[in-house]
């Protein structure tokens, strides 16, 4: 496997949806390019701190759920 | 009894507007933090739930039930969300710097920082950097983006909710990707790694 072979495989890899030969080769690569694995980290490094940043579920303000009922409400009558 | 998903969409379409409510409640949290992390504005966001219960109230009898109820929903208000999106468009990169910046690229050193003791969320500059990287993707970057690397969800299910291609799903979460390392690659660069 090359390196462009590798950045193909890369979003397959960290999705676990490689294929059993695909992921040895790809792994293979790695231990030999300390560039793709460098690029590995980083990308699955840049995906955790993306998924931390909004982690916490913001609580649906009551005026907001009001509203939208409200609204929508207003729709039934008009069926 | 609770009800299932599949007979309160069969009642809502008989015309019980409880059952519809019951199928907005279970979904309407899930649905307004996809805005706010979509919209990166509570008023907007606040929108993008009205208009999904409106729009779902609307065109329920659409609904063939193909897919769950609630990639419905999700697809009701992504459309909604990449419509803000598009009429805010000088708020995001040009879709030109985005592509070349997720560009292969074969032949150059990349630096390894994610052992780096700054690379986490405490560190308040590269969480407002990255917060912003986020919010600056081209809209049908950002939606793909955030459905599968933020809410979690499989690409199939995000080729559903989009109507794109698996494919399609599949490149622009890989040039998002890159183009966030880049982002953070140019900060741990600057900062001397």
């Amino acid at each position: 496997m090359k390196c462009e072979d590798c950045l193909r495989c890369l979003c397959d890899y960290i999705d676990e949806q490689l294929d059993a030969l695909t992921e040895s080769c790809f792994l293979q690569h790695l231990e030999e390019c300390p560039t793709c694995t460098a690029l590995l980290h980083t990308v699955q490094k840049t995906i955790i701190l993306s998924r931390s940043i909004w982690c916490r579920e913001t609580p649906l303000p009551r005026k907001v759920i009001r509203k939208a009922y409200y609204q929508l409400r207003i729709h039934y009558r008009r069926r | 009894m609770s009800l299932t998903e599949t007979e309160l969409v069969q009642r809502a379409k008989n015309g019980d507007n409880k059952a519809f409510e019951q199928l907005m409640l279970r979904n309407q949290g899930k649905i307004y933090n996809l805005g706010l992390k979509l919209l990166r504005n509570r008023e907007d966001a606040a929108d993008l739930l009205q208009e999904t219960f409106i729009k779902a109230y609307q065109n329920l009898n659409d609904f063939e039930g193909k897919s769950a109820f609630s990639t419905w929903l999700y697809r009701i208000a992504t459309n909604f969300a990449l419509m803000k999106l598009r009429q805010r468009k000088a708020r995001s990169v040009s879709l030109e710097t985005m592509e070349e910046e997720s560009r292969p690229f074969y032949n150059r050193e990349i630096l390894d920082w994610s052992d780096n003791p700054h690379a986490h969320l405490k560190n308040q500059e590269l969480k407002m950097l990255l917060e912003a990287a986020i919010t600056s993707l081209p809209p049908k970057y950002k939606t793909v983006f955030i459905l599968h690397d933020i809410e979690g969800f499989p690409v199939a299910k995000v080729s559903e909710i989009l109507s794109l291609s698996i494919p399609a799903v599949k490149t622009r979460i890989h040039r998002s990707r890159l183009y966030l390392r880049e982002k953070l690659s140019r900060y741990f660069k600057e900062k001397g790694n």
